[in-house]
């Protein structure tokens, strides 16, 4: 079943179906990324990985569930057509990194390749969501090295 | 409408692992900490 389409509400040359929310810097606190311990006996492996333990790690959200954890960073576009990676995913992608090892990224460590970031929207909810994905190596922004849709 | 937001990120992932364990973090907003719902997460 297709829906009709109807215009943004916030501009009138957009669609509904490319209308993005991207809410602007706040002055709010922020609220602090908050991860339950593991309610299994023992706990989980993962629940949290130990520092040493190679994992891949995806953090996801409503943009307005996320700005209140990043709420200085903004996640406005004025075309509702945002350059991805947004400003806030790397800084959200840090913060998670923080919660889980207790310690700061460390970027351009020698050797250290394991660090890399994809920064990624969906568009919809559905099945047939695309996903546009970047990959970033050591937390920079410079080297974008892939990019995939699907 | 767009309104998810998410990032991934690989920590001591070999390079030529395409398969590496992962972590999922869902972000949800919790309005009230004395709920139901926050006794269970």
């Amino acid at each position: 079943m297709s829906l009709t389409d109807i215009p943004c509400l916030t501009n009138s040359t957009h669609k509904y179906r490319i209308h993005a929310f991207h809410p602007p810097p706040s002055q709010q606190l922020a609220l602090p990324l908050h991860i339950p311990p593991c309610h299994q006996s023992p706990p989980h492996p993962l629940h949290l990985p130990s520092p040493d333990h190679p994992l891949q790690v995806q953090v996801e959200g409503h943009l307005i569930a996320i700005q209140k954890l990043l709420p200085t960073t903004s996640w406005y576009t004025a075309d509702h057509n945002p350059m991805l990676p947004m400003p806030g995913g790397p800084e959200l992608a840090k913060l998670a990194f923080q919660i889980i090892y207790h310690r700061e990224v460390q970027p351009n460590v020698p050797g250290n390749t394991g660090h890399s970031c994809r920064v990624y929207r969906l568009a919809g909810r559905t099945q047939t969501a695309r996903v546009w994905a970047y990959l970033i190596k050591c937390w920079s922004l410079r080297s974008y090295t892939n990019m995939w849709s699907c | 409408m767009i309104d998810y937001y998410g990032i991934t990120f690989d920590h001591l992932v070999p390079i030529d692992d395409t398969n590496p364990e992962v972590l999922q973090i869902n972000v949800i907003e919790i309005e009230d900490d004395e709920g139901q719902v926050c006794e269970q997460v």
